[in-house]
C-alpha cells in the first residue's frame, strides 16, 4: 500500500452567547470542545465516519491560549501533525495520531485564539484494548463493514 | 537480511532516536519501560510507548523487509528484554513471544 495524505481542515463556528464566561469571553474549556468540532470536520472531510468498532479518543491535549475570544464567528483548522508523509503508510503501523489545531477570529490568520495538539489514541470498542491508527481508518472508511458484508 | 550485531545497533538506534533518550542512557542503567516513559521529554503515557515501538517496527520493514509485530509488554519489562524480544520476533516472526 501507499502513504497516506490528509489535507488541513477548516470550519467556521459561531460563539454561542451560553459559550461566555463572566468576563464576556470565550470560556477556555469551551475552546476545548470548538476543537473536538475541529477534528469532527477533519474526520467528515476525510469521508471517515466515527462510532465504529475502533474508537478514537484523545490521550494528550496541549493548548495555548492566546488571545481572548470575543462573540462573533471563529474559525478552527485543524491538520494531522504525525503521522504524515513518508512516516504514513497503510501498510505500517501506528498507535498515535498527533493534530496541530488552530481557532482563529474570523478569517484572518493573523488573528490567532488558540493553538493545540491534541494526540489521539485508537481503542477496540469492545475489548478497550490498544488498536491502530491504519485499523481505524479501515473501519471508519467502511472497509472492515464490506469486507464483511462481501465474505462468504 | 543483516547480521543480529548490525540488527541489534540498528533497533537500539532506532528506538532510541523515537523515544528521544541517547542509546548509552538505555542500556547504562537498563531502565525499565517506565522508567523510560519517565525520563523522556518525549513520552508521556504508554500509548507514546507503544508508537516508538510502532516506529521501530516500520523502520525494520521500510529498511530491510522485515515485519514484526511486538506483544504487549508490562511496564517492568527493562529495555535490554525488549530488544532481546524484539530481534527473536525479527528471527522467528511465526513465534509468539512471552
Amino acid at each position: 500500500m501507499s502513504p497516506v495524505h490528509f489535507d488541513e481542515v477548516s470550519l467556521t463556528l459561531s460563539v454561542r452567547p451560553n459559550d461566555l464566561d463572566s468576563l464576556g469571553h470565550v470560556n477556555n474549556a469551551t475552546a476545548l470542545e470548538y476543537l473536538e468540532a475541529g477534528r469532527w470536520a477533519w474526520l467528515a472531510h476525510h469521508g471517515l465516519s466515527r462510532g465504529g468498532t475502533v474508537v478514537a479518543v484523545v490521550s494528550r491535549v496541549e493548548v495555548d491560549y492566546r488571545r481572548e475570544i470575543p462573540p462573533g464567528d471563529v474559525v478552527v483548522r485543524t491538520v494531522l501533525e504525525s503521522p504524515a508523509g513518508d512516516d504514513l503508510d497503510e501498510d505500517g503501523l501506528n498507535y498515535r495520531a498527533s493534530f496541530r489545531q488552530r481557532v482563529y477570529l474570523g478569517e484572518g490568520s493573523a488573528s490567532l485564539a488558540v493553538e493545540a495538539v491534541v494526540n489521539v489514541a485508537f481503542l477496540d470498542a469492545a475489548t478497550r484494548s490498544l488498536a491502530s491508527l491504519q485499523q481505524f481508518l479501515t473501519v471508519a472508511r467502511g472497509d472492515a463493514v464490506a469486507s464483511r458484508e462481501t465474505s462468504p | 537480511m543483516p547480521d543480529a550485531q548490525d540488527l541489534e545497533s540498528y533497533l537500539l538506534r532506532k528506538f532510541s532516536e523515537h523515544v528521544g533518550l541517547p542509546e548509552a542512557e538505555l542500556l547504562s542503567e537498563d531502565m525499565t519501560l517506565a522508567a523510560l516513559i519517565t525520563r523522556s521529554d518525549r513520552m508521556t503515557n504508554s500509548v507514546d510507548l507503544m508508537e516508538a515501538f510502532a516506529r521501530t517496527s516500520n523502520g525494520l520493514r521500510k529498511d530491510f523487509g522485515l515485519r514484526v509485530r511486538l506483544p504487549a509488554l508490562s511496564l517492568d519489562t527493562p529495555v535490554s528484554k525488549v530488544l532481546a524480544i524484539f530481534l527473536e520476533e525479527v528471527r522467528n516472526p511465526e513465534r509468539k513471544s512471552a
